[in-house]
């Protein structure tokens, strides 16, 4: 039930974002593609990431389908709404701002 | 929804699954692994609807089961709570009702608010009765109003032989139906009767009552004071004339007095006040223009039509009183001004006993929760927020409220025909008809809600205040109630009831001593009778030997003392004689039986 130390809730949605950004996907895809991507440096916990799946729904930012997989089952499937790519951009920016302000800090002697 | 929420995570764990069977893990083993590092299924689920927005209802109805059962648990504190708040609730609402109705309520008739009364006045002094020429003259002279009337209440005899009752009628002018804007339910209602003035018009109760609701009724005949009336019209059900708190059986023409009191000169007496004067103004005019316009035509009224003394001349008098235009809407009501003060302290009463009632609840609300304190640590020990056990708490409080309200309608119903009841005395019946409608119904949800918020809100913020680890560690030890909170509760209640109860004594002394007032003499076995001899012709010397056999006649029967010579009532005019009346009438009119005659003295002075 804890929530995740190491990923901040809103980093969680920019990388599902973008997940999704590349194309539509199930919730154990987003985990399955955010592990290797990262070479299993980032472990998403389920018990995070179904909420946070919901809530950017409720956001409107993402929706979702109910379709058919490789091993004809059905899954629920999340896309990215017209609304969440300008989230997205939005948010991406905001991340590579901070993160450039704080590697400027860090660098200094 | 959640149906689809189990599918999808569902789905998740197969693959989980899955994926560690490839990696040579057991399948048993792999689902249990994959259901651990999926973590709990049900927080996440419980998270997941946590998102939606249909939670808060869903949670006001779980809080709502959850107070049933707590209530159920403890019916005696449950049945003491109810009643209280029954009492505080139901209370107010009586009293609320019987305000609406007797000031506030508007007359069930076309446009109300165009009608007026007119009155005369003059700084304090107000004249609010005129004579018959005065109306006649009015009605004929008055152009800003669309139509002029008044009435006249009064007693009769209905009915012939042994069936004969008294009841209520109300001699009403031409245009007083129409000036109303009240139309029949059956047949017609009165306008100008000059021709044939024996007809009469039915309330709807009395048609209900004495004639068994017979559609046929048009056209039968009645019996009123000795005179034959045609029955031609019956009012629908809820009208009952302008005034408040009377109302009549039936109406007939005022020009049916000449029938009723051949004799009578009242109809042409210019010095008999009698008569109210209620007008309906023309559409589109206001109250102020009308007011200033209508003051030359009243003074001209006034000297045309004005009181004369002996000598036939204009008494003066009423020429410095000018005319006033009352709104009248709600019609008009003797009572208004007879109660006015009493029904602002019932008002202020039943708001304390209300806020008695608040405090008292509260309190036990607050032991309660002191007892409470167990249950409520583990619901914060397993995860409930604050905010969470604070809902709960109220929702617990406004269940109370709500089925208190219930019951205090129900109560307010009963208190308020006891009410009516009270207004009322052997002389005067008032008839009120106190209904339940939208304006006291949302008065007492809103109520509801207030008490709920008093009483409810101190508790549930104290139970919050409660540690969690001394109250789980102990059980269900109580902890001492020495709470600011609940000591100056305890003191406001205590501070309430004690005024309450003096004012109360008070009340009951004043009371007391009000209805047996010492008249002055004694006035048991006396009885006083009414007699009208000039309506049937008999005045001036004939009356005096009339009344003179009637003392003769009474002394001849058995068991009469003594009798006493006619004494003067207060109207100048025709009436005169001997009155019966009940003893407690007798006690009202103890003031003016002082200035009886010296014979009447004799009698009552005597054991």
């Amino acid at each position: 039930m804890a929530k995740p130390s190491d990923l901040i809730q809103g980093t969680l949605d920019l990388l599902i974002l973008k997940t999704l950004s590349l194309g539509p996907m199930h919730g154990w895809g987003i985990v399955q593609r955010l592990e290797q991507v990262s070479n299993e440096a980032l472990q998403i916990q389920q018990g995070s990431l179904y909420p946070a799946l919901h809530r950017l729904e409720q956001q409107g930012w993402i929706k979702s389908e109910w379709r058919e997989t490789e091993n004809r089952r059905r899954a629920k499937y999340y896309l990215l709404t017209p609304a969440g790519h300008r989230q997205f951009a939005k948010e991406l920016a905001q991340w590579q701002r901070l993160s450039g302000a704080i590697g400027l800090v860090l660098e200094m002697a | 929804m959640s149906g689809n929420l189990d599918e999808e995570l569902s789905f998740h764990i197969e693959e989980l699954t899955r994926q560690q069977v490839e990696r040579g893990v057991a399948p048993d083993r792999a689902r249990a692994d994959a259901l651990r590092k999926f973590g709990g299924v049900a927080q996440l689920q419980e998270e997941c609807r946590d998102k939606r927005r249909t939670r808060w209802i869903e949670d006001f109805v779980c809080d709502l089961r959850y107070a049933v059962r707590h209530f159920a648990k403890s019916p005696g504190f449950t049945a003491v709570a109810l009643l209280s708040l029954a009492l505080g609730i139901g209370a107010n609402t009586a009293v609320l009702s019987l305000v609406e109705t007797i000031v506030l309520r508007e007359l069930p008739v076309r446009e109300p608010g165009a009608l007026v009364r007119i009155v005369g006045k003059q700084g304090e002094r107000a004249q609010g009765s005129f004579s018959y020429p005065s109306y006649q003259w009015l009605r004929a002279n008055a152009p800003i109003f669309s139509h002029v009337f008044t009435w006249r209440f009064t007693r009769v005899w209905a009915g012939q032989g042994d069936s004969m009752e008294w009841i209520s009628v109300d001699k009403v002018s031409e245009e007083y139906f129409t000036g109303l804007g009240a139309f029949a339910m059956l047949g017609r209602t009165l306008a100008d009767e000059h021709e044939e003035p024996a007809v009469a018009v039915l309330s709807h109760d009395w048609w209900r009552t004495r004639f068994q609701a017979d559609p046929e009724v048009l056209g039968k005949e009645m019996r009123l004071g000795g005179i034959v009336f045609t029955i031609v019209g019956v009012m629908p059900k809820g009208f009952f004339g302008a005034e408040v708190g009377r109302s009549s059986e039936v109406y007939i023409p005022l020009e049916a007095e000449r029938l009723l009191a051949p004799y009578s000169d009242l109809m042409r007496m210019r010095n008999a006040s009698w008569l109210p004067l209620m007008g309906r103004l023309r559409s589109g005019v206001a109250l102020q223009q009308a007011a200033a316009k209508f003051q030359p035509v009243w003074h001209s009224m006034l000297q045309e039509t004005g009181p004369l003394d002996r000598a036939g001349k204009f008494v003066g008098w009423p020429r410095e009183l000018h005319a006033e235009l009352q709104p009248a809407a709600s019609g008009i009501s003797r009572l208004r001004r007879e109660f006015d003060k009493p029904l602002k302290v019932l008002i202020a009463v039943v708001a304390v006993v209300l806020l008695i009632c608040c405090v008292n609840l509260s309190n036990f609300l607050l032991a309660r929760a002191l007892t409470r304190q167990r249950e409520l640590g583990l619901r914060l020990a397993v995860g409930a927020s604050h905010g969470r056990v604070v809902r709960q708490m109220l929702t617990e409080s406004f269940l109370l409220a709500v089925a208190g309200a219930a019951l205090g309608l129900l109560f307010a119903q009963w208190s308020s025909r006891l009410l009516v009841a009270l207004l009322s005395s052997s002389t005067n019946t008032v008839g009120l008809d106190i209904r339940l409608n939208t304006s006291v119904l949302l008065y007492t949800a809103g109520l509801a809600v207030l008490t709920t918020l008093l009483f409810g809100v101190a508790p549930a913020v104290r139970a919050l205040r409660s540690s969690l680890q001394p109250v789980l560690k102990e059980g269900s030890h109580q902890v001492a109630a020495s709470h600011a909170w609940s000591r100056s509760l305890l003191v406001v209640q205590v501070a309430l009831s004690l005024v309450l109860t003096f004012g109360a004594a008070l009340f009951l002394r004043t009371f007391r001593n009000l209805i047996s007032v010492n008249p002055g003499f004694d006035a048991s076995h006396v009885l006083v009778a009414e007699v009208q001899p000039i309506r049937v012709g008999i005045k001036g010397d004939a009356a005096t030997q009339f009344y003179h056999d009637l003392s003769t006649r009474l002394a001849l029967v058995p068991g009469v003392r003594r009798r006493a010579p006619p004494t003067q009532r207060r109207f100048k005019a025709a009436v005169g004689g001997i009155q019966l009346s009940s003893k407690d009438t007798l006690r009202r009119r103890a003031k003016r039986w002082r200035h009886s005659s010296t014979a009447s003295r004799r009698i009552t002075s005597a054991p």
